[in-house]
């Protein structure tokens, strides 16, 4: 389910929370999480959850200091999740070629080869890619995507082998051989472009994850002249989905103090 | 006294034997934890506190459910959803910083707590689990790292939620405060 689905179907629902206090009627079957880790000195950092319902899975990818720009643009980084082999990112060991470049080819032997496309829009398939123009942009970004996970997919979540990849290195931070190389990808494009800068194993979560802090920005109608006699909010939203019990609550809280 | 607050008394729990608990064979590498009991009560000498802690789930939109007040403040609570505490992950366990009527919450001394306090949790099981506090951090709950606070950890820690960051002007708090701890082994 999409965020803005997420909305609407608070109000209707807010009734129901005072009945069914503790339901986690819209949480995940599978919840996985990474934290990523650079590879080949990207120094970038990033993490990502998924959560499976159904066939559907909710991906939120956030990564940061990254290869800004390409030749004047924003630099592209193609990024997937890998399955069906090790559930490992490499280590620099992987280097078979020793041009001190981790090349995706040299990682699959850990992570295998891509089973979905984090792409910022539309496909979502393994043809997806290397589409450039569906790759996330520049240094920094979050892509949150909502899409029908396929079979290869749920398998490597399941088993713990899939691993988030995000590619795509800054040419001058390589050595020369590096700088000198073809991507073993993509022949027209250079090796930097196609390495890759972050890797990490998606886990299974120790928790259903809550959404947000202790109060989820439900700000709606929940100020007012004791909107803070409770610290955590969460009383009074749910007191103002039903004005009745509020008064209730109030009288008794009068009486005593 | 910041424990006066607190609505249950300690029960007659038998000596704290965490290393008892420990399961068979966890992974290499991953620090000792305890086996699953649910949480009772919560201790943190530093700031003379002593609470009950009831269970509380996620509200319909996933958010976590926080105690009631009902007039006489509120006990904290612990996430049950969440590893018990001294289980591997992170525990989640939330308290209120103020109560009705402008008394303080069972919360409201956390921000006195320093890194190495103690903080104890009594179990279903008679066990205690022992946490050092190791940091605390404030977060806009409009930018909240849930991945941070949430996600998973090598070995039993615990966090402490309460609320801060107080606006006069809509009389909401817009941030959460929370502590980091870990399982002292
Ligand atoms: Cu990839």
């Amino acid at each position: 389910m999409n965020k803005t689905l997420r909305f609407l179907a608070v109000p209707t629902l807010a009734l129901g929370a005072l009945a069914l206090s503790g339901s986690p009627a819209l949480a995940a079957d599978h919840s996985y999480q990474s934290t990523l880790g650079q590879i080949n000195g990207s120094s970038a950092s990033g993490t990502v959850t998924v959560d499976v319902t159904g066939n559907q899975a909710h991906a939120v990818l956030k990564v940061s200091g990254l290869a800004a720009t390409f030749m004047d643009a924003p630099y592209p980084h193609v990024q997937h999740i890998h399955g069906g082999a090790q559930g490992a990112c490499p280590a620099p060991s992987a280097d078979k070629d020793g041009d001190g470049v981790i090349s995706t080819t040299e990682g699959a032997p850990g992570y295998g080869g891509i089973v979905t496309t984090l792409s910022t829009s539309g496909d979502t398939s393994p043809a997806a890619g290397l589409d450039l123009k569906v790759a996330g942009q520049g240094a920094s970004y979050t892509v949150d995507r909502t899409f029908e996970v396929n079979a290869e997919t749920k398998a490597a979540l399941e088993a713990g082998t899939a691993v988030v990849v995000v590619h795509g290195l800054d040419p001058a931070t390589l050595s020369a051989a590096g700088q000198a190389a073809k991507s073993d990808l993509v022949p027209s494009l250079p090796l930097a472009a196609t390495s890759p800068a972050l890797c990490g194993t998606l886990k299974a979560g120790q928790m259903t994850m809550p959404v947000g802090g202790a109060e989820t920005g439900i700000t709606a109608g929940t100020a007012g002249p004791d909107a803070g006699a409770l610290a955590l909010g969460g009383g009074l939203v749910l007191a103002a989905a039903v004005g009745g019990a509020y008064v209730v609550r109030r009288r008794s809280a009068r009486s005593a103090a | 006294m910041p424990g006066s607050t607190a609505s249950s008394s300690p029960p007659a729990a038998p000596a704290p034997s965490p290393a008892d608990a420990a399961p068979a064979a966890p992974a290499a590498a991953e620090p000792d934890v305890l086996s699953r009991s649910e949480p009772v009560t919560l201790e943190i000498p530093a700031i003379g506190l002593t609470t009950g802690l009831i269970k509380l789930g996620l509200r319909d939109n996933g958010s976590l459910e926080v105690p009631e007040d009902k007039g006489n403040g509120a006990p904290a609570s612990w996430y049950n959803g969440s590893p018990t505490p001294g289980e591997r992950g992170p525990s989640v366990v939330l308290g209120h910083v103020n109560a009705l009527g402008g008394h303080k919450g069972v919360f409201a001394d956390l921000r006195q707590l320093r890194p190495g306090s103690d903080i104890i949790v009594l179990r279903a099981d008679g066990s205690s689990a022992v946490f050092s506090m190791d940091h605390a951090a404030q977060y806009s709950k409009d930018g909240f790292p849930t991945l941070e606070v949430y996600g998973n950890t090598p070995g039993s820690e615990l966090r402490l939620v309460t609320c801060d960051g107080y606006d006069p002007s809509t009389g909401r708090f817009n941030d959460n405060y929370v502590i980091y701890a870990k399982l002292k082994t």
